[in-house]
């Protein structure tokens, strides 16, 4: 009888984030091996009153990768936009094309029945953390230069000038995604600009690398990761990063600011990118965030306790933010 | 309750469904429209059309409120871009913009109003489609040659519609070309009689789409091609409301005649089992902008006729509730 303790989560995804109205035309968009995860938010979300369609294909072969016509045609139709899949179609054309037409989307990639009964989703106050996430991103898009360092001997600094920062609180508003419980706001670096060093020693939460054993040390120039250091998880980064043969694999493409009070370093990707106390690096594609690079792969390395400054102001230090 | 549908049974019909019915082939895109009612069918049918070698999404809404809503336009949208559309629901959508908009861009469709598990298991699903197939055409091209059809029955019964110009309409349970169209397991020929044109009395005395058998009989004066009054007990103040709920005169308008051609399907009460009942008839009330008429509405109701007598410009080809046109013609009978 596990459903009764996986409701709370699904309704707070429905009702808090998703924020659906009786009568509003939902989407759950789901795949075969994903049904279980479909039945419980498309359920939450007719208990708000929504006029839920739930769709079901085959799983994607990558990450990225189109889902089927019909159900691409389904999305556009969508105002609310629930997407329990076992592989990722955050970064595709069907989407893009939602978000366009106004969707509010909930990105639920392989979500799981922890995620659903974290501390990260029922535990945390979306509302109040909203203030803080448009506070960050407001920082971030006036900014100009960000000096990044950690107590472990990161010191990275690149130009923001000109980029807008995404501010992803968790309740979209039409057009937005929402990768609940992952709360974060981040830039993208201008492309070519990066230059230092960069200690990696939380997690990778892709490749099945997952929290780090020990650190990766990565050195940064000219805006490309040129050199990874480190041990066997180094290493399995190192070759997915080199496999694909694309030098844009190495672009640094993100700083993404973790900013879930009740969220905790697990492995998994929606819940470790918002640990509040941490921040992460974004490497390869970049387009999907308002940068310029497309590349095969984007990967993020967390990394524990950053101090940020904009502009020679401190904006984030550990788990405080101080704007 | 009924004992739960044998599902090995249950597999062979879904089976029949995807490859015999729809000509599924290996690579085509397949769409299962459902509702959270009848997923299980849905799922029967994603199976045998995965086996078959297709690419199958399956959709599932709310079911509809009323036989001929609308679906949501995800739903809509979804059909538009499917090659194979099989559509099991609790409440039909076959007589929908949805689906002739499908229809219009070369999808093939398999309907299913009404439908449980244990009728992809037994009953009209086990008729021989290809057998019956020449009969069922033989009926529509007798439709679509008549210029009169005069429908009379023992308990009063006796109705007049001019069919000319009109093409008859052949549901042989298969669906194999761009934009055919067929509801399952139904076998009919029917055709959309020249709106304005009805006259007299109905007395339905089978069922009614959506409400079930008919125990006391209904009573319908028609006028000009419409129902203008329904009279009887319980059942005939229900038919009235449901028409009056449309909020549409249209749904008032007689938009079909047909003859139901499945030896395995017997009256039983469900609009699928019923329409398609070896020597029924049905006169629908509402849309036919689907097979050639000119009503559109949101509503088509199908009113079903026991033991009616049907003629096509004065020949008999319906009497008494047994088929018999075909007789004449140098058609075998069909298998019992």
């Amino acid at each position: 009888m596990k459903e009764v303790l996986l409701a709370r989560g699904a309704r707070k995804l429905a009702e808090v984030n998703g924020r659906v109205r009786p009568g509003e035309p939902v989407v759950v968009v789901s795949d075969y091996a994903m049904g279980p995860m479909a039945l419980r938010v498309a359920t939450a979300a007719a208990a708000c009153g929504g006029e839920v369609v739930t769709c079901f294909m085959p799983p994607r072969e990558r990450h990225g990768q189109e889902p089927p016509a019909p159900v691409a045609a389904a999305m556009g139709e969508a105002r609310v936009l629930f997407t329990p899949v076992s592989v990722s179609i955050t970064h595709t054309r069907a989407m893009r094309a939602a978000l366009d037409r106004g969707a509010r989307a909930i990105l639920m990639t392989a979500y799981t029945e922890d995620l659903l009964r974290s501390p990260a989703l029922l535990e945390t106050d979306f509302e109040a953390q909203a203030g803080l996430c448009r506070r960050l991103g407001a920082a971030f898009t006036a900014g100009k230069r960000v000096r990044l360092t950690s107590p472990r001997g990161t010191d990275l600094r690149f130009s923001i000038e000109g980029r807008a920062a995404n501010v992803l609180t968790n309740i979209p508003e039409p057009g937005e995604l929402a990768p609940v419980p992952d709360i974060e706001v981040n830039v993208v670096p201008l492309e070519g600009t990066a230059e230092g060093r960069v200690v990696v020693d939380a997690s990778v939460p892709y490749l099945g690398i997952g929290v780090l054993r020990q650190p990766i040390l990565c050195t940064v120039e000219g805006g490309f990761i040129t050199r990874v250091e480190g041990g066997e998880q180094a290493e399995a980064l190192e070759r997915a990063l080199r496999s694909p043969g694309d030098p844009n694999c190495f672009n640094l493409a993100e700083l993404g600011v973790g900013l879930n009070p009740n969220a905790r370093l697990t492995g998994l990707m929606l819940e470790d990118e918002g640990v509040l106390g941490t921040i992460h690096l974004g490497v390869g594609t970049s387009h999907t965030l308002g940068g310029r690079v497309m590349a095969p792969t984007h990967y993020d390395l967390l990394m524990w306790e950053p101090t940020i400054e904009v502009d020679g102001r401190t904006v984030q230090r550990g788990r405080e933010v101080l704007v | 309750m009924s004992p739960p549908a044998d599902p090995l049974r249950v597999a062979a019909g879904a089976r029949k469904v995807v490859t015999q019915c729809a000509g599924l082939r290996a690579g085509e895109r397949a769409l299962v429209v459902t509702d959270y009612l009848t997923a299980e069918v849905g799922r029967a049918l994603a199976e045998a059309a995965g086996a078959a070698g297709a690419e199958v999404v399956v959709v599932v809404m709310p079911p509809r409120g009323a036989h001929g809503e609308e679906p949501p336009g995800a739903v809509r949208a979804a059909l538009a871009e499917a090659d194979v559309a099989f559509i099991p629901v609790a409440r039909s959508i076959s007589h929908t913009e949805a689906v002739r908009a499908a229809r219009s861009a070369g999808a093939r469709v398999v309907v299913m109003p009404e439908f449980e598990l244990r009728l992809l298991a037994e009953g009209g699903i086990e008729a021989d489609f290809a057998a019956l197939r020449p009969l069922v055409t033989w009926y529509a091209d007798r439709f679509g040659e008549a210029g009169e059809a005069h429908l009379t029955c023992p308990r009063g019964t006796d109705a007049r519609f001019s069919l000319a110009g009109r093409p008859g309409r052949a549901l042989t349970a298969s669906a194999l070309e761009p934009g055919a169209f067929t509801p399952l397991p139904n076998l009919e020929a029917s055709i959309a009689p020249l709106e304005g044109t009805a006259e007299g009395t109905l007395v339905v005395d089978g069922s009614v789409a959506g409400q079930g058998l008919v125990r006391t009989p209904i009573r319908l004066a028609l006028r000009g091609g419409r129902a203008v009054s329904v009279e009887g007990g319980e059942e005939a103040a229900r038919l009235r409301r449901t028409l009056e709920a449309a909020g549409d005169e249209k749904a008032w308008w007689v938009g079909e005649l047909g003859v139901g051609l499945n030896p395995k399907m017997r009256l039983t009460g469900t609009l699928l089992e019923d329409e398609g009942s070896w020597g029924t008839v049905h006169v629908a009330l509402g849309s036919n902008a689907g097979f050639g008429g000119t009503i559109a509405t949101s509503r088509h109701l199908d009113l079903v006729l026991r033991s009616a007598t049907l003629a096509l410009d004065g020949e008999v080809v319906v009497r008494e509730g047994v088929p018999v046109g075909h007789l004449r013609a140098a058609i075998p009978d069909p298998p019992r």
